[in-house]
């Protein structure tokens, strides 16, 4: 229960006396009994007495105090800082040793949410298109462009690799979700060695010449072909936009950013006037319908104000999703969420992008902690053990007070400078020898 | 004297109305009552009626200057602009967006930013005075030239770097104090030794540049000439003559500033979590809290205003001949 609430400062939870309490589960995903965190199977948590959460506002003493032992994890709501020590352990070896050293757990998983970036389903260019040729020529360009976007790179520059590439809109961990290679998005990759590889930039070219822009030109006036892409912050000169601009440009499009502010961009994504965003979503409960409906036509944001940010409408994903949208967990399910994918996958409202990772850092003191964004309610399980912490934190954090003394020393010796430079000037006559020679 | 204190105080108000409208507008220009609510609510699926009811709840469904509907002097009387500028020329600030009560949260926040500010500047004064007549006392020798390359390079450095680098040193490396935090009472201490060195270090140098070219100022004139052609020793023409006759210049930047110790530090609170007005201002910035935001610039212009006032009237102390008739 809450004892105290310190508005930007301090809460603290505390066990309350008259609570159940509730047992420990017994099942998890695969890893998680090697691990040992199922060691605690059927014991009433929760395992602590007292939980204080210290709002700390800048990274610096956040990380300094918990390296110090005094947090037992750096953050409890998201994964931040979990996914950049993990980064941070992978690029400097100095780090690494020190993150072994004091015993830090530093584990990851793939989060219930998706980065995507999405086409105007109401956009003349890349959206549906008014006739047949017009929507096949549509479904091509966008087909072209998800083929350019190399979104391994993506998560490489710009997640350091703590992200893992999504071939469709539903995560790993929910019903519906395959591995490669039957869950391969076959638009974008081909299998090779039973790796995906992305098809290639001729490929794309070829797509983008039969949607009507041989060489990144219009086919009827021969003008260059500009996407614009509606970003969401920044001033349309970051490292990202740059990358993003380089690689429509393999294939000789010009990407225009339209740079605006976050609340700008929402305005712009109501109102349907955006022509490819970049936007996620994470997951309010761990089922298919809660991505999927990202897609359903009913929801389309411009018309009904819904999620459906790409105002995608696909008459058969509708039926469909009506079909899937209340049925519990089941063979019957998943194959609906199969073929709604493999339409999406098709019609390439999406490009769908990467599913972020979660990073969870832990004191070696902490016991049952693993990242994740959808359970909330972890604290529960954790266990501390405070005789471990103490003595680390003791050890961790003695004083070096030798700099101290060699700082009294050097600034008494400027003293004694100071003192011999004022009394030289004290006892020196106001007439030097040279002024006596002159007047002589 | 009155009259002029009394004139400058009406002057005060008016400032202090046209600062109001300036960051009404400035705000609203960037962020709409539909913008705040929109980020207030969060969450992924804000619907149209969500933030009328949250506009509703704290006065923003009115127009924003003019109310073309209402009669007579509602028109003007009945929008944001008004009810929200009208009470805070007797300093009631009114509820944060969040529903908090804005003159409670900046009592309660008072003291902390005052536990930092200060410390720092009676500490800083000192250091800084006494730095300057160091180097005007050593004058023309190497430890004078020493300390003005000292001076320039601490003046040259951004304030952060005195933040970061000081909890690298302190905090990590030697351990000697924690990184941030406060509590209640002298047990803060221990938290207040770091950002106090910090920020005066920060102000060191320009001020012990400007100091020195003050007390230097005065070094060359007849008097100080005369009080060494009397057999004064250095010390004792710096420390009586000196010293006393640059009063007045470094009167004038110190009283202006005391009011404004009040408002805290932006940086340094939110970097060693101290929870005082600098870092709840920063707080309401990033929430888009207008309420706060609004509260915080008020309240700085008046104490600004304050300030100056203060340090007119201590010209009069300080110097017999300065009058305001």
């Amino acid at each position: 229960m809450l004892v105290e609430s310190i508005v930007n400062r301090r809460h603290v939870l505390q066990r309350n006396p008259n609570f159940r309490g509730q047992p420990y589960p017994c099942e998890g995903e695969p890893g998680d009994r090697e691990m040992g965190l199922l060691d605690d199977c059927g014991k009433l948590t929760p395992f602590i007495d007292r939980i204080v959460f210290s709002l700390e506002k800048e990274s610096v003493p956040l990380m300094g105090k918990f390296l110090q032992g005094y947090y037992d994890v750096p953050q409890v709501d998201r994964g931040d800082y979990g996914v950049a020590m993990r980064v941070a352990a992978g690029d400097s070896a100095d780090k690494a040793a020190l993150y072994q050293e004091r015993g830090l757990q530093l584990r990851s998983s793939t989060e219930a949410s998706v980065y995507y970036m999405g086409f105007n389903w109401r956009d003349p260019v890349v959206g549906r298109g008014d006739t047949p040729e017009q929507q096949e020529k549509n479904r091509k360009l966008r087909q072209a462009v998800s083929i350019a976007f190399n979104w391994e790179q993506f998560v490489s520059i710009f997640q350091n690799d703590e992200g893992q590439v999504a071939y469709g809109p539903v995560p790993p961990g929910v019903l519906g979700y395959q591995e490669p290679p039957a869950g391969l998005n076959r638009q974008v990759y081909t299998l090779e060695n039973g790796r995906a590889v992305r098809r290639p930039l001729d490929e794309a070219k070829r797509l983008l010449s039969e949607a009507g822009y041989p060489d990144g030109r219009s086919a009827e006036t021969g003008k260059p072909l500009i996407l614009h892409f509606d970003s969401a912050g920044g001033m349309g000169s970051s490292a990202m936009l740059d990358w993003m601009r380089r690689q429509l440009a393999a294939i000789g499009i010009q990407l225009e950013v339209r740079a605006t502010d976050y609340n700008r961009f929402q305005d712009k994504m109501r109102n349907g006037s955006a022509q490819m965003y970049m936007w996620g979503w994470v997951a309010d409960y761990p089922d298919a319908e809660n991505f999927l409906f990202l897609l359903y036509g009913p929801n389309a944001k411009a018309d009904n104000g819904g999620e459906n940010a790409s105002n995608y409408k696909n008459p058969e994903y509708d039926r469909l999703f009506e079909q899937m949208r209340f049925l519990d967990d089941g063979p019957e399910k998943e194959a609906l969420v199969h073929k709604m994918v493999a339409i999406v996958q098709a019609d390439a409202p999406w490009m769908f992008g990467y599913f972020p990772k979660s990073g969870g850092a832990y004191q070696s003191w902490v016991g049952n902690a693993k990242p994740t964004q959808m359970v909330r309610n972890t604290l529960q399980y954790y266990r501390i053990d405070p005789a471990l912490r103490e003595q680390k934190i003791k050890a961790w954090n003695a004083p070096l007070w030798w700099p101290l003394w060699l700082l009294a020393a050097a600034l008494a010796a400027g003293g004694l400078l100071a003192w011999r430079v004022a009394r030289r000037r004290d006892r020196a006559s106001a007439v030097t020898g040279s002024d006596l020679s002159r007047q002589s | 004297m009155t009259r002029y204190i009394v004139r400058r105080l009406l002057y005060g108000i008016l400032i202090l109305i046209g600062v109001n409208l300036l960051t009404f507008l400035l705000f609203f220009a960037v962020n709409t009552p539909d913008d705040m609510a929109r980020l207030s609510i969060g969450g992924q699926r804000v619907s149209q009626s969500a933030i009328e009811r949250w506009k509703s709840e704290r006065g923003y469904d009115k127009p924003l200057f003019f109310d073309a509907q209402a009669s007579g002097a509602q028109k003007w009387t009945n929008t944001i602009f008004f009810t929200r500028s009208v009470p805070l020329l007797h300093f009631d600030f009114g509820f944060s967006d969040e529903g908090r009560d804005i003159g409670n949260e900046i009592s309660q926040r008072m003291g902390p930013s005052l536990a930092l500010a200060i410390p720092t500047f009676l500490l800083g004064l000192f250091v800084c005075i006494s730095f300057a007549l160091l180097l005007v006392f050593f004058k023309g020798t190497p430890l004078d030239f020493a300390g003005v390359v000292i001076c320039v390079v601490l003046l040259s450095i951004s304030g952060l770097f005195y933040i970061i680098a000081g909890q690298w040193l302190f905090a990590k490396i030697l351990r000697w104090v924690p990184y941030s935090g406060f509590v209640d009472g002298w047990g803060s201490l221990r938290f207040l030794v770091l950002p106090v060195l910090v920020g005066i270090l920060s102000g060191l140098g320009a001020q012990a540049r400007f100091y020195r070219t003050l007390f230097l100022e005065e070094w060359g004139k007849d008097y100080v000439r005369t009080a060494r052609a009397k057999g004064l020793s250095e010390r004792v023409v710096l420390f009586r003559h000196v010293l006393r006759n640059a009063m007045l210049p470094i009167l004038t930047g110190t009283v202006s500033a005391i009011p404004l110790l009040f408002m805290g530090s932006l940086i340094s609170e939110s970097f060693f979590g101290i929870p005082g007005l600098g870092s709840y201002t920063i707080d309401a910035i990033n929430a888009q809290d207008f309420s706060i935001v609004r509260a915080m610039v008020f309240l700085g212009s008046a104490l600004y205003i304050v300030g100056l006032i203060l340090a007119d009237i201590s010209y009069t102390l300080a110097d017999p001949r300065v009058r305001f008739e």
